[in-house]
């Protein structure tokens, strides 16, 4: 984590649930440093793959952590995680950001596909057809981007992604398997099937 | 296929794929009979997992979104603005920063996290209005005494 990774009691963070770290954090500035610390890269990397760029990821980010720190006060568990709760947010922030824009975002793939092109008609082939996928998955509701990003970008368990969309293991492995179904009928729609 | 096989082989498919096994063929040949449809979903998936790589934020933005938000924490914590304080931590922090980089195995001593309770900040200003009033008082009977002596 950064080099202020000192400043969070982490011995304190790791033995207490999620719950009680919530509960501190309501007064306790160390303790919204210790869910920061948590939550920050996974915020960061949901943002960034719905809108596309850095700079905008950066700005929504540290506006959804503010809005936390804001609004922690009134949070009460009820059955919906904090992590729920705090994409809930990010999600918010970043369906505000592309109605006030009006933009069409657009993810760079010059880092995901860094390195020079040895056949350059069939990588610019491959990129058309990754965008095109990139544009297939923002075509998906909510849940279902959630879903993949969780799952394939941070690695997350069907538990986890469960915890969060206020699902069933079962029912989140059964919207997998219906979101990997309307991608491909996407895809086809656009030119890319079989 | 029924549908709740066909989702649990796709949600073992990916799970395996999370961990970082293209485990495609595996299943063809555990299920023989799959169809087509169910290979290509996860030929799908296999994409999916190479497109959706993480992205991390820099380290500097993440440092300084920490501390804005600490420090805005703290003065919520305390019910005060304490301005100065966030200027000495900010001093404090570039020193440790910069012997991070410059001694590697050095660690700094740990940080004190908690802020000053509202109750020390209310203590030390009733003690100082207290000794400012008891000052007043005792010149302005010094004051008394004088005139007195002088009316004599």
């Amino acid at each position: 984590m950064g080099v202020l990774s000192y400043d969070a009691p982490v011995g304190d963070a790791v033995i207490e649930s999620e719950e009680q770290l919530v509960q501190r954090a309501k007064h306790d500035a160390a303790a919204f440093g210790a869910l920061y610390d948590r939550y920050v890269d996974k915020v960061y990397n949901y943002i960034y793959h719905r809108v596309g760029n850095h700079h905008d990821a950066e700005d929504l980010t540290s506006r959804t952590f503010h809005r936390a720190l804001a609004n922690v006060g009134a949070y009460m568990e009820r059955g919906v995680p904090f992590s729920a709760w705090l994409f809930r947010i990010a999600h918010n922030l970043v369906a505000n950001w592309h109605r006030d824009q009006g933009r069409r975002p657009v993810v760079s793939l010059d880092e995901a596909y860094s390195g020079p092109p040895q056949h350059p008609e069939s990588e610019a082939e491959h990129a058309e057809e990754e965008n095109a996928l990139l544009e297939a998955i923002r075509t998906l509701p909510d849940d279902r981007q959630k879903l993949l990003l969780f799952k394939f970008s941070e690695g997350m368990s069907n538990l986890e992604i469960a915890a969060i969309l206020g699902r069933t293991e079962g029912a989140v492995k059964s919207l997998y398997h219906r979101t990997l179904l309307s991608l491909r009928e996407e895809m086809e729609r656009r030119g890319w099937g079989k | 296929m029924q549908e709740p096989i066909a989702s649990e082989i796709l949600a073992a498919h990916a799970d395996r794929l999370v961990a970082g096994e293209d485990a495609t063929e595996d299943y063809m040949r555990l299920f023989p009979n799959t169809e087509g449809d169910l290979v290509d979903l996860m030929g799908l998936a296999v994409r999916l997992k190479g497109l959706l790589q993480p992205v991390r934020p820099r380290p500097q933005f993440i440092t300084e979104l920490r501390r804005d938000l600490l420090a805005v924490a703290r003065q919520r914590d305390v019910g005060v603005p304490l301005p100065l304080l966030d200027v000495w931590r900010e001093d404090a922090e570039q020193w440790v920063d910069y012997a991070r980089r410059h001694l590697p195995d050095w660690t700094p001593p740990p940080w004190p996290e908690r802020p000053i309770p509202r109750s020390w900040v209310l203590a030390a200003l009733g003690l100082t209005g207290a000794g400012v009033w008891a000052y007043l008082r005792r010149r302005d009977e010094h004051r008394r005494g004088d005139i007195e002596v002088a009316a004599r």
